[in-house]
């Protein structure tokens, strides 16, 4: 968004209309804000009403330019005294939405839908965080019953589009013996694919990637590997097409990450390397080029080049993503034989997480690396690391 | 859009996720890394604060 949306003049109408903040979450600088927000999942857009300091409305992931002026003027409402009960309703679903409460939240919202006027302006954001609410709850039946109707409703639309994706992840959920899990699947796909090649749709091309995405997991689901393949190549050219197109470094390497996954889900990790190679060239203090190259060399079995590039990006880092690097720097000496050092770098990454403050400390993450180490042995010694 | 949270949160466990790289010129003040002064300058204004969380993955 930083490099596509916020640039945007026609945002200047709303300058006024907020106090701006953005912050990096993974700074110990924030550990306070992070705490309170309970971020679950970065971009996250906030409104938060100053008097009291409650979040108004919660935008989990990036946001398109019309959805984004959408969302301002949502905000606006949010903060406003509920003047009905359909405004009180939806302010408690938002609450618990915010809060992480998924369960509480799809059924407060459910019940503002329930009672909502037909041509409700808030229905697409409302419809968008039932859809997350319901997927993040569990319920991916309810998921793609909602979805269903809000992909017919918003036809045409950013959130119809969201809402057929969110339709056809649901239904990939359900279980195999679910008699309608087939049809559905096919009727969220179809719709998929056609919103994805519809350029009348605002999307952006992350969003459009997101979509073959979800494609190819149906394709996968299907057993179609070939048909899987075929979409993932499509995603990868419309992404080449994206980032040639960039007008800035800061534009192209916005694609860097969508690149990197297609390329590696293609079998393919050496498409990445010169993309990565300019990108640690045009951001030298960014440690997202270096540490994509370590995963990149590993795949290509270049273990001396991904350990370089480990190191470089280690020096980089900082706060709880720091950590996946020490784990992809012990895969490269797993995969060069050398298990004590492995351990040795599980071991200091386990220490650099548990010394994190509350609310930056990935104890999930953390927990994962000590079964790896309690799997390959324990204690790694002296080992180089 | 959910497609787009999917891949994040996908990509984002395997340690690859990414954002903008820092040099970006918004057209809104946006005040970086400094909630207390925000919402400061918030309740003097009485107004809200919109936040944009993200990290530079």
């Amino acid at each position: 968004m930083k490099a596509f949306v916020f640039t945007d003049a026609s945002l200047a109408r709303h300058a006024g209309q907020f106090v701006w903040l953005d912050i990096d979450g993974e700074k110990a600088k924030n550990v306070d804000i992070v705490r309170k927000l309970k971020i679950a999942a970065y971009p996250t857009l906030y409104v938060i009403d100053s008097r009291d300091e409650k979040v108004a409305l919660r935008w989990i992931g990036g946001a398109t330019l019309p959805q984004l002026h959408k969302l301002l003027d949502d905000g606006h409402l949010a903060v406003a005294a509920p003047k009905s009960e359909l405004d009180a309703v939806l302010a408690r679903a938002d609450s618990l939405y915010a809060a992480g409460a998924d369960s509480l939240a799809a059924q407060s919202y459910q019940q503002a839908l329930a009672s909502a006027p037909k041509d409700w302006s808030q229905y697409p954001r409302v419809m968008d965080a039932t859809l997350f609410s319901l997927d993040q709850s569990g319920d991916p039946t309810r998921c793609t019953e909602l979805a269903r109707e809000a992909m017919d409703r918003l036809a045409g639309t950013t959130s119809g589009a969201g809402a057929a994706v969110s339709g056809l992840n649901c239904a990939l959920q359900l279980p195999a013996e679910n008699p309608k899990r087939k049809e559905l699947i096919a009727l969220f796909e179809a719709r998929c694919r056609a919103d994805v090649k519809n350029p009348a749709i605002a999307l952006s091309t992350d969003d459009r990637s997101g979509i073959y995405l979800s494609i190819a997991d149906a394709r996968e689901d299907a057993k179609d590997e070939e048909g899987r393949q075929k979409v993932l190549a499509e995603d990868a050219d419309l992404l080449e097409k994206a980032a040639a197109a960039a007008k800035t470094p800061e534009q192209r390497a916005v694609f860097d990450a969508h690149r990197l996954a297609v390329y590696r889900e293609l079998k393919q990790p050496e498409r990445a390397v010169a993309m990565l190679q300019q990108s640690a060239k045009d951001f030298p203090s960014d440690y997202n080029p270096p540490a994509r190259l370590a995963v990149v060399y590993l795949d290509l079995k270049k273990y001396d080049e991904a350990l370089a590039a480990s190191d470089k990006a280690l020096t980089l880092a900082y706060g709880p993503r720091k950590l996946g690097f020490y784990t992809t720097r012990a895969n490269i000496y797993v995969a060069r034989g050398d298990s004590v050092s492995a351990r040795g770098t599980l071991e200091k990454g386990i220490k650099e997480g548990e010394a994190l403050p509350d609310g930056q400390r990935p104890n999930r993450t953390i927990t994962s690396m000590k079964k790896r180490l309690a799997d390959m042995g324990g204690n790694g010694g002296t080992a180089s690391n | 859009m959910r497609g787009s949270r999917f891949f994040w949160l996908g990509v984002a466990a395997l340690g690859m996720a990414a954002a903008a790289p820092e040099k970006h010129a918004s057209v809104l003040p946006f005040i970086h890394d400094d909630y207390p002064k925000a919402l400061s300058e918030a309740k003097a204004r009485k107004l809200p604060i919109f936040i944009e969380t993200s990290a530079p993955w």
